[in-house]
């Protein structure tokens, strides 16, 4: 795996007490991140975040070890935090490419038609 | 630090505009029919080659793209449910289907039994949907929450359900209300629970129009024929076949458009005021050439179908905000299990609310 350049994510920032957003940046680099509001920073563990899968280019959500939630834009480095649902990866990767969505056309309509001559 | 809801917590100054003294927030739905394209498709294929397990990761795969494509003042709802509870409720919803199939096609003298075991579940079925699709809902890592029951769903159906027997089906427009108001006034959100003030007056004027739609025309047909000393051609049977079709369809859209603006316009949630101007006839526009396209490209434009309509749907769709947001907070909802969303699917029992 490549090595990211350290980087610094605008988020937008959920309390889960209140459904209020506010500002926030999360610099990240190769062990930790840090989470930074007007002038006060706290540090995470990258292994103590979690990430929502990727879903077409849809905003994603870092969850953070006490409850808040961050709100940001896909990144690269989104991809080496924890993911909240390892399996779709995958499965991300495969709705990214016109490649595959066209393979899937082929196959779906070769599968219909043998059922229609299965029915016949 | 940047406080986006400013010191009184009101709304994102951004996204907000002022009227009458509310600051109105409008949904928008930024989904692409390319992007959701390919997702649907892809999801579909691996459904086929796993023989339809899949079917669980696709439909919260959709049910993602389509909340995370879904904003409100700028911010996106979230779907939070996960395949394995969705494919275990699958599972059990199959295991009650397969038992349905059996029993009335094997020893049809025992389906007395299936409808009953039907007629328990169907509360149990509409509690737990609300629930799963409550809690696995989110907007600002806050979730929704309901907190109906199965006593309450079944007192309320059964109740009113003898009451539409009785009146041969005059009361159904009550039974929707009643059924819409104890589930919304149910349902929670930071705390604070759903207000439903449409009434029932406003329910049965919207299915009498519709009935009107269907039965007016149907009457004359069935007038005319009547009236017609020969019997009636095969061809004007075919007329009357197509024209019941059409004339259901147009009065699915109508309801459909109705019941959705008076559920929302009637719905209060703590300081938010739901504003919802769907019109029936763009709606039967946009069902009518969504059916034809979808026919026509064999399934394949389901994905732009899905786009157009939720776009649509957001189009018409406000919020307006009159108090503090900070009027919602935290919410101690436990988790709820899949199999009863799974179950009202499986069996087709939605209760559009």
């Amino acid at each position: 795996m490549s090595t990211l350049e350290p980087a610094t994510l605008s988020v937008r920032l959920f309390d889960g007490v209140h459904p209020i957003a506010n500002r926030a940046r999360l610099r990240i680099a190769s062990v930790q991140a840090e989470l930074v509001q007007g002038e006060c920073g706290t540090s995470y563990g990258l292994e103590e975040l979690s990430v929502s899968p990727r879903i077409g280019l849809a905003p994603r959500f870092i969850t953070l070890p006490e409850g808040r939630q961050l709100q940001c834009a896909d990144h690269p480095w989104l991809d080496r935090l924890p993911q909240q649902e390892k399996t779709e990866r995958f499965v991300a990767w495969l709705e990214q490419r016109w490649s595959v969505a066209l393979g899937a056309v082929a196959q779906c309509l070769r599968t219909s038609r043998r059922g229609d001559r299965g029915h016949r | 630090m940047s406080d986006e809801a400013g010191p009184s917590g009101k709304a994102d100054e951004e996204s907000a505009e002022q009227a009458d003294g509310a600051a109105r927030l409008s949904f928008r739905f930024t989904g692409a029919t390319a992007e959701y394209f390919r997702i649907w498709i892809v999801n579909l294929c691996l459904t086929l080659f796993t023989a339809g397990v899949f079917s669980a990761w696709a439909k919260v795969r959709k049910k993602r793209y389509l909340y995370s494509h879904t904003l409100l003042g700028r911010t996106p709802f979230q779907y939070l449910g996960r395949p394995l509870p969705v494919l275990k409720g699958r599972m059990v919803a199959a295991v009650l289907g397969v038992t349905w199939y059996v029993v009335t096609n094997l020893v049809p003298e025992f389906s007395w039994l299936v409808a009953l075991a039907a007629f328990g579940l169907a509360p149990w079925a509409i509690a737990r949907s609300v629930a799963f699709t409550a809690r696995y809902s989110a907007y600002r890592n806050l979730t929704f929450c309901s907190r109906s029951t199965y006593g309450g769903v079944a007192g309320t159906l059964y109740g009113w359900s003898l009451v539409t027997l009785a009146t041969c089906g005059l009361a159904y427009p009550c039974l929707r209300q009643r059924l819409t108001r104890y589930l919304v006034s149910h349902t929670e959100f930071g705390g604070v629970p759903a207000r439903f003030r449409a009434s029932v007056g406003q329910y049965i004027g919207s299915y009498f129009v519709a009935g009107l739609l269907v039965g007016g025309p149907l009457g004359i047909f069935v007038v005319s024929f009547a009236a017609d000393k020969h019997a009636p051609s095969v061809e004007g049977l075919q007329i009357v076949f197509v024209a019941v079709y059409l004339l259901y369809f147009v009065a699915f859209a109508y309801l459909r458009a109705k019941i959705t603006n008076l559920v929302w316009n009637g719905t209060e949630l703590g300081p938010l005021r739901f504003v919802c101007t769907l019109s029936a006839r763009s709606l039967l526009w946009i069902y009518f050439t969504n059916t034809l396209a979808v026919f026509a490209s064999a399934g394949l434009l389901i994905p732009w179908a899905t786009i157009r309509t939720m776009r649509y749907r957001a189009k018409q769709f406000a919020v307006h905000l009159t108090g503090d947001l900070r009027e919602f907070a935290g919410s101690d909802c436990s988790t709820v299990q899949a199999a009863g969303a799974e179950v009202g699917e499986f069996f087709d029992l939605d209760v559009a609310l």
